[in-house]
C-alpha cells in the first residue's frame, strides 16, 4: 500500500473520534498509543489523527462509563495506563455503529441516488 | 452481586483521584512509546524525539481540554442535575412536602441542641488570644464536705468539687499564693486574680438594686484585653489598700440601669454601704469569665474588705492570711513555655510555699489536741494543676455538658428515624421511576451520573429541609434557654446562629441527603435494563424483589428500635420526674412563700443584726393572710448546705478529717418546724425563749439520733460543734422527724437545728418562710412594705415558693422528661408513617399474589392476618433489638435517673406495647386493602 500524501487524510467528524476508539478497545485492553497506532493502522492512515485529541476524549468517554483505565506495563517494560471497553461501552458501539450505518446509508443515497430512484 | 464490587463502586464514586497529575504521566509515557517507535525506524535520537512531539500536537492544549471535560462535566452536570431534582420535586409536591417537613424537623432538633452545645462547651471567651489563658487549680486527697488539707486552710470561698479520681478539686487561692505565681513572670506574660462578690447591693440616686458583683485584681482587664466602651478600665493602682474604691459596669448593666448614659462616668454610687465612682463600662460581648452567667460590677479585689466586711475575720487581712483561700488565678502563659513545664515550675512555688506555712503552722501551739498534729514536709501536699481557659470557667459545662450530648443523641437519632422514613419514600418512589431510569441508562446515561442525579435530588430536598430546620432551631432554642435558665442558676447565654452552627446544619444536611439517598439511589441505577424496558414491573422477579423489600423492612426495624430506645428514654425520664415530685419531703412544700433578706448590707452588725431581725419576724408576724413564718440560715430544698463535725459529750473526740462526724446545720428562728410542718417526735422544738442569753439548746433529726444515739434517749445529751473547744457547749431539746435538707434527690442526712439567735458568729443573710392562708405570691407587695418600713435601702431577694424552689432543682429532669417525650412521640409518629409506607407498598406488590390467594378460598380474615402478621413480626424484631439497645445504654443515663434503673422492667414492657399498639394501628390500614383486593379485578390487572 503506498503512503498517502497529508492532503489525503481526512479530518474525523466530531464525535466519530469516540467510536473509533471504542472499537479499538474491542480487540482488547490497550494504551493511549495503541489506540492511536490501531486508528491509523485500521483506516490505512487514511484518518488524521493528532495523538493529543485523543485524551480528551478518552477521559470523556471514561466518564460516560463506556471504558475503564488503570495502570499497567507495556511489553517494552514501560508504565502506561490501559483503557478497557465495559459493557456499557460495548452496547455504546453497538448502538454508534448501527447509527453509524444509517446515517452513512442516508448520505450515500443522497448523493449517489439508484437506478430505481432515478427512474420513476 | 458481591460485596466487593458494591463496595468498589461506591467508592469510585467519591474517589477523586488526582487527575491532571495522572495525565501528564500518561502523556509522557506515550511521547516515550512513539521515540521509542521513531528510533527502532531508524531516525536519529533528536529527530525521534521531536517527530513524537509533532505527531502528538499541542500538549497542554491536550491537557487543557481534558481538564475541561472533567471540570465543565462535574459542574454542567451538578446544574442539570438540580434543576432536574427541582422538576421532579415540583411534580411530586406531595412527596416532596411530606420529606422537606420530615427532615426540617430532624435537622432542625440537631440545630437547637447543636447550637446550644456549641455556646456551652465549644465558644471562646471574646478576649485577646483566649487560648493563651490558663486557669490554676489544685487537687487534694478529702472527704466531700469536709475541708481537705485543714492544716493549710482554715477558710475558703469559691466552689469545690471532686474530680474524677475521687480528690477534691478548687480554683481557690490565698491571696499571697496569686502574688507568688504573678511574680512569675518568666511563666506569665501577665497574671490576674478574680472573687465572686456574689450579689452586692448597688445604690445609685438613694435606690438600691442588686447586682452580681465580682471583685477583680488590678490587672484583670488588661490581662483579658479586654477594653472599656467608655471611661477606663479598674488598674493595679487601683487595686491596692486605700485606693479610691471604683468600679467597671457591664454594658447590659449599663442599658438596664443607666439607658446608656455617657454621663454615668464619674458617677457616684453605693456598693454595699461603700461609696465608689464608676470609671468605666465593659463590651457588649464580655459577660465576665463564666459563661451563662454575667456579671454587673467589677470592683478591685482590695475593695473587698470593705464591700464584704463580713469575710474579714477578727480583723486579720485577706490579702496576707496564706489559709483563707478566696481567690481564683488566670494567667497567660508567656510564648515559648509549656503547660508541663509551667505546671512543674509553678507547683514548685506552691509546694515551698506550703510547706513553710505548715512549718510556722507547727512552731505555734495547735490547739489542744497533739493527735491532730499535722503532717509534715511536702507530704500530702495538694497538686497543682493547669488548664485552658479559652472557654472560661466551667462550671455550666459541667452542668450541661451529659444533658446535652445525650440530647445529642437523642435528636441524632430522630434524624435518622427521618432519614430511614425519607428512603423509605424515596425507595417506593425510586420503583415508579424504573423506566424513566431504564430509559435513560438505555440512551447512554452513566451508571455514577444516574446516581449522582438522584443524590443531588436527596440532598436538594435535605437542604430544604435543613433551611426550614434552621428556622425551627432559631425558635426552639430560645425556648430551651428559658428553660434551662429556670433553675436556680439563672442563664444568660447568647446563642445566635454563629457560622459553626450554619456550617454544622449544612453538613447535617448534605450527609443526611447523602445517607437517605444513597441506598435507593444504588438500587435504582441497579435496574434491569431489559425487564424495565419491556414496562414489566422491574420487581417482578421473585428473589430480587424480595431482597428489594428486604431493604425496606430493615429500614423499618432499625426505625423501630430506635423508636423504642427513644420511648424507653422518655418513659425513663419521665418516671423520674414523677419519681422526684412524689419524693416524702417530710415538709409540707404548699403555701409556703421564701425570701432572703440581708440586713449586713445595710450595715448592721451583731447584736445590731439580731435585733433587725427579730424585729422584722414581728412585724411579719402581724401581717393579715400569714399563718406561720419563721427563718433560717438556709432555706430547704435551697442548695446551701452548712457542714460541720460534732463532738458529743462523754465519746472520745474524732479526728477533724473523719467525714462520720459531719453533720448537716441549720440556724432556725423561733417556730420554724410549726411552719414548715416538720413533726416533733420527742421534747420541744426551737422557741423564743432560746435567746441569746439562754443555754444553748439544738433539736436534731432522727437520721442523726439513729446514727449517734440509737437506742438511747438523745433528749438532754450534750454535745459541741466543730471549732468550739467543749463537747458539753450545746444540749439536745429535741428530736424531729425527718426533712430533706438541701435536694430532694438526697437521703436525708444528719441534721442538728439551732436557734439563730444563739450563734452570731455565723449570723449574716436571712432567708425566711411564711406559711400563708391563700396564695402565698399574694403575700410579697405587704411583705415588702414591711422592709421598706424598717430600712428602705434594704433589698429582698430568692422571692418564690417553696414550690417553685423545689422545681428549680428538678428542672434538668423536667427538660428531660418533656424534650424526651417530644422526641419519643416524634419517633413513635414518623416510625409508624415508615411502617404504613412499607406496608402499603408490600400489599400493592402483592396484589396478585393476595387475589390468587382470595380466589383460592382464603378469607378476608385470614389475609388481614397475614398482613398483619408481617407487619408485627417486623416491630417485634425492631422491639427486641431497641429493647437490647435500650439496656446497653442504660448506663449513659443512669446518673440521670432517680428512684429507677435503667433496666426498669415496667418501661421497657410500656414503651415496647405503646410501640406495638401505635404500630398495629399503622399496619391496619394497608392490612384492610389487602383483604378487600377483588381476586377478579387483581388477576385481570397483570
Amino acid at each position: 500500500m503506498a503512503k498517502q500524501s497529508s492532503a489525503d487524510r481526512i479530518e474525523l467528524v466530531y464525535g466519530s473520534l469516540d467510536m473509533l476508539i471504542l472499537r479499538t478497545l474491542l480487540w482488547g485492553p490497550t494504551h493511549g498509543h495503541g489506540v492511536a497506532k490501531s486508528i491509523e493502522r485500521m483506516s490505512e492512515e487514511t484518518l488524521k489523527v493528532e495523538h493529543g485529541s485523543l485524551y480528551p476524549a478518552l477521559q470523556r468517554l471514561q466518564q460516560e462509563g463506556w471504558i475503564t483505565a488503570e495502570w499497567g506495563v507495556s511489553k517494552n517494560n514501560q508504565r502506561a495506563k490501559y483503557y478497557r471497553l465495559t459493557a456499557r461501552g460495548r452496547r455504546q458501539l453497538v448502538a454508534e455503529t448501527s447509527r453509524w450505518e444509517r446515517f452513512v446509508r442516508a448520505i450515500t443515497g443522497v448523493l449517489r441516488p439508484t437506478e430505481s430512484e432515478e427512474r420513476p | 452481586m458481591s460485596w466487593r464490587r458494591e463496595i468498589s463502586r461506591l467508592r469510585a464514586l467519591f474517589r477523586r483521584p488526582n487527575l491532571a497529575d495522572d495525565l501528564k504521566a500518561e502523556i509522557r509515557s506515550h511521547l516515550e512509546m512513539e521515540e521509542r517507535e521513531n528510533l527502532e525506524s531508524g531516525m536519529p535520537p533528536d529527530e525521534a524525539h521531536y517527530a513524537a512531539l509533532r505527531r502528538f500536537g499541542n500538549v497542554t492544549l491536550a491537557e487543557e481540554r481534558s481538564r475541561e471535560i472533567w471540570i465543565w462535566n462535574a459542574a454542567e452536570t451538578l446544574w442539570q442535575d438540580i434543576r432536574f431534582g427541582f422538576r421532579q420535586l415540583r411534580r411530586n409536591a406531595g412527596f416532596t412536602a411530606v420529606a422537606v417537613i420530615t427532615l426540617a424537623l430532624g435537622i432542625g432538633a440537631n440545630t437547637a441542641i447543636f447550637s446550644l452545645i456549641d455556646a456551652v462547651m465549644l465558644k471562646t471567651l471574646p478576649v485577646r488570644n483566649s487560648q493563651q489563658l490558663t486557669l490554676l487549680s489544685w487537687a487534694a486527697q478529702g472527704v466531700p464536705g469536709i475541708m481537705p488539707a485543714t492544716d493549710l486552710i482554715h477558710s475558703m470561698h469559691g466552689n469545690m468539687d471532686q474530680d474524677k479520681t475521687g480528690r477534691l478539686a478548687s480554683t481557690s487561692f490565698s491571696y499571697p499564693a496569686f502574688e507568688a505565681f504573678r511574680a512569675r513572670t518568666n511563666i506569665f506574660s501577665s497574671a490576674f486574680a478574680f472573687a465572686d462578690a456574689g450579689r452586692v447591693n448597688f445604690g445609685v440616686n438613694g435606690e438600691a438594686r442588686l447586682a452580681e458583683g465580682e471583685l477583680v485584681s488590678g490587672e484583670y482587664f488588661s490581662g483579658l484585653g479586654v477594653r472599656t466602651v467608655i471611661g477606663r478600665a479598674i488598674s493595679p493602682a487601683d487595686d491596692r489598700a486605700g485606693a479610691e474604691p471604683v468600679a467597671v459596669i457591664s454594658y447590659g448593666y449599663w442599658e438596664r440601669r443607666f439607658g446608656r448614659d455617657p454621663g454615668v462616668i464619674g458617677r457616684a454610687a453605693v456598693i454595699n454601704n461603700v461609696p465608689v465612682t464608676i470609671i468605666g463600662v465593659s463590651p457588649p460581648e464580655f459577660f465576665g469569665l463564666q459563661p451563662g452567667s454575667s456579671i454587673d460590677v467589677w470592683l478591685p479585689l482590695h475593695a473587698q474588705p470593705e464591700v464584704e466586711p463580713d469575710w474579714t475575720e477578727n480583723g486579720r487581712s485577706n490579702f496576707i492570711r496564706t489559709d483563707d483561700w478566696w481567690v481564683t488565678v488566670m494567667g497567660r502563659l508567656k510564648t515559648g513555655v509549656g503547660e508541663v513545664q509551667a505546671r512543674a515550675l509553678l507547683e514548685a512555688v506552691f509546694h515551698q510555699r506550703l510547706a513553710a506555712q505548715r512549718e510556722a503552722a507547727r512552731s505555734v501551739p495547735h490547739r489542744e489536741s497533739a493527735a491532730q498534729a499535722p503532717p509534715a514536709g511536702q507530704q500530702g501536699l495538694p497538686s497543682l494543676y493547669l488548664a485552658p481557659a479559652s472557654k472560661g470557667l466551667d462550671y455550666l459545662r459541667q452542668e450541661f455538658s451529659k444533658p446535652l450530648l445525650i440530647l445529642m443523641g437523642v435528636v441524632g437519632l430522630v434524624l435518622l428515624i427521618a432519614c430511614a422514613n425519607v428512603a423509605n419514600l424515596l425507595l417506593s418512589r425510586a420503583a415508579a421511576r424504573q423506566r424513566e431510569i431504564a430509559v435513560r441508562l438505555a440512551i447512554g446515561a452513566g451508571y455514577r451520573r444516574i446516581i449522582r442525579q438522584l443524590l443531588t435530588e436527596s440532598v436538594t430536598v435535605a437542604s430544604l429541609g435543613g433551611a426550614l430546620g434552621l428556622l425551627l432551631a432559631y425558635w426552639a432554642t430560645s425556648v430551651l434557654i428559658t428553660f434551662m435558665s429556670s433553675g436556680r442558676n439563672p442563664i444568660a447565654l447568647s446563642v445566635r446562629p454563629d457560622l459553626r452552627v450554619l456550617a454544622f446544619t449544612a453538613l447535617v444536611s448534605v450527609v443526611t441527603g447523602v445517607l437517605f439517598g444513597l441506598a435507593p439511589a444504588y438500587r435504582a441505577a441497579c435496574v434491569d435494563l431489559t425487564s424495565a424496558l419491556r414496562g414489566a414491573s422491574a420487581f417482578s422477579g421473585l428473589g430480587r424483589g424480595r431482597l428489594r423489600l428486604g431493604f425496606g423492612k430493615a429500614l423499618v426495624v432499625s426505625q423501630v428500635a430506635m423508636s423504642l430506645l427513644l420511648l424507653v428514654g422518655a418513659g425513663l425520664f419521665v418516671r423520674t420526674l414523677g419519681n422526684l415530685e412524689e419524693v416524702n419531703l417530710g415538709f409540707n412544700r404548699r403555701n409556703v412563700l421564701l425570701f432572703g433578706l440581708d440586713a449586713t448590707q445595710g450595715g448592721y452588725r451583731g447584736v445590731r443584726l439580731l435585733g433587725f431581725y427579730q424585729e422584722f419576724q414581728q412585724r411579719l408576724d402581724g401581717l393579715p393572710g400569714l399563718r406561720s413564718a419563721s427563718s433560717s440560715s438556709n432555706t430547704l430544698i435551697g442548695g446551701g448546705v452548712s457542714i460541720d463535725g460534732i463532738s458529743i459529750e462523754g465519746r472520745p473526740a474524732p479526728r477533724p478529717d473523719d467525714a462520720s462526724t459531719g453533720v448537716w446545720f441549720n440556724d432556725v428562728g423561733p417556730r420554724f418546724f410549726e411552719t414548715m410542718q416538720i413533726p416533733l417526735i420527742l421534747g420541744r422544738t426551737i422557741g423564743p425563749q432560746d435567746t441569746s442569753a439562754a443555754p444553748k439548746v439544738a433539736a436534731i433529726n432522727e437520721t442523726l439520733a439513729r446514727k449517734f444515739f440509737a437506742g438511747l434517749n438523745p433528749v438532754g445529751r450534750r454535745f459541741g460543734m466543730g471549732d468550739s473547744k467543749s463537747s458539753s457547749e450545746i444540749e439536745i431539746v429535741g428530736v424531729v422527724a425527718n426533712a430533706k435538707y438541701d435536694d430532694v434527690r438526697r437521703e436525708v442526712p444528719p441534721t442538728v437545728y439551732v436557734p439563730y439567735a444563739q450563734h452570731l458568729a455565723s449570723l449574716r443573710e436571712m432567708h425566711f418562710e411564711v406559711r400563708t392562708l391563700g396564695d402565698p405570691s399574694q403575700m410579697v407587695p405587704a411583705i415588702r412594705r414591711v422592709v421598706r418600713d424598717l430600712d428602705r435601702n434594704l433589698p429582698l431577694f430568692d422571692v418564690k415558693t417553696q414550690v417553685e424552689q423545689i422545681d428549680q432543682t428538678i428542672f434538668q429532669e423536667r427538660l428531660f422528661a418533656k424534650l424526651s417525650s417530644f422526641f419519643g412521640l416524634l419517633a413513635l409518629t414518623l416510625t409508624s408513617v415508615g411502617l404504613y409506607g412499607i406496608m402499603a407498598y408490600a400489599v400493592a406488590r402483592r396484589t396478585n399474589e393476595i387475589g390468587l390467594r382470595v380466589a383460592l378460598g382464603a378469607s378476608r380474615r385470614a389475609i388481614l392476618g397475614m398482613v398483619m402478621r408481617d407487619a408485627l413480626t417486623l416491630v417485634a424484631l425492631g422491639i427486641a433489638v431497641g429493647a437490647i439497645a435500650a439496656l446497653a445504654a442504660g448506663r449513659l443515663v443512669s446518673s440521670l435517673l432517680f428512684g429507677l434503673t435503667p433496666a426498669d422492667p415496667l418501661t421497657i414492657a410500656g414503651a415496647s406495647l405503646s410501640m406495638i399498639l401505635v404500630a398495629a394501628l399503622a399496619a391496619y390500614l394497608p392490612a384492610r386493602w389487602a383483604s378487600q383486593v377483588d381476586p377478579i379485578v387483581a388477576l385481570r390487572y397483570e
